[in-house]
């Protein structure tokens, strides 16, 4: 992202955000961050509604694969993931 | 990349009444006061984490929500933080297992020194002594950042 001229982390609300890219707002993860979903999903819940509230989409990087269960949670929030495996 | 902190606390027991868990909150110095609104799971969210904003003049209307969400054996999720601080995060809990979770995203305090790692000391602190002397029993508490 920051290649293509986003800008790192931010703060907003309180709330800590890995980077942005004008109004695409992102998360970066590279351990199992779902391990304790329900603790993931009340995160990325609180986080989404500042990134809408703010005119922004939210979009969420991962350097692990993501599962299934995660994955429809996501596309049920409307956030869009990645999955960038090393 | 950001980490997601937290700290899990097994009670012996929960009060009789759930929503007392909150009075002894409020008792010990924590408030609900996340950016001057009231931050909580409302009834029928079940999954979907959508948090609710409401004023916070609204107190009495967010507790009979919450217990509303109890009868219906939902998990209850709502943001608490300590004193004028504006440090605080997600207070969940499920009175069916009797444990409390705690995600500390707001205004996350970092150990001195690092710019990354949390300062569960300050949490744990305030948690263990605001739930102690709200007469409850601690079973274990773990706290850990998670990447």
């Amino acid at each position: 992202m920051e290649k293509l001229g986003g800008e790192g982390a931010f703060k907003i609300g309180g709330r800590e955000f890995d980077g942005k890219l004008g109004q695409l707002w992102y998360e970066a993860k590279a351990g199992r961050f779902w391990e304790d979903l329900p603790k993931f999903k009340a995160d990325m819940g609180a986080r989404l509604d500042l990134a809408q509230k703010n005119g922004a989409s939210y979009h969420f990087f991962s350097n692990q694969p993501i599962p299934q269960e995660v994955k429809e949670w996501l596309t049920k929030k409307g956030i869009t993931f990645f999955e960038i495996l090393e | 990349m950001s980490l997601l902190a937290s700290t899990d606390i097994e009670l012996k027991e929960i009060p009789s009444c759930p929503l007392d868990l909150l009075d002894i909150f409020a008792k010990a110095g924590w408030n609900l006061n996340d950016g001057e609104t009231i931050c909580y799971l409302p009834l029928g969210d079940k999954d979907d984490f959508s948090w609710k904003f409401v004023p916070l003049t609204s107190v009495a209307i967010v507790k009979r929500e919450l217990a509303k969400k109890i009868v219906t054996s939902e998990l209850i999720g709502i943001c608490i933080t300590w004193k004028d601080s504006q440090v605080g995060g997600q207070l969940l809990y499920n009175v069916q297992i009797k444990k409390l979770s705690f995600v500390w995203n707001i205004n996350r305090r970092r150990k001195s020194g690092s710019d990354r790692e949390t300062d569960f000391s300050w949490y744990e602190e305030k948690i263990i002594k605001t739930l102690n002397e709200g007469g409850l029993q601690l079973l274990s508490v773990n706290s850990k950042d998670i990447d």
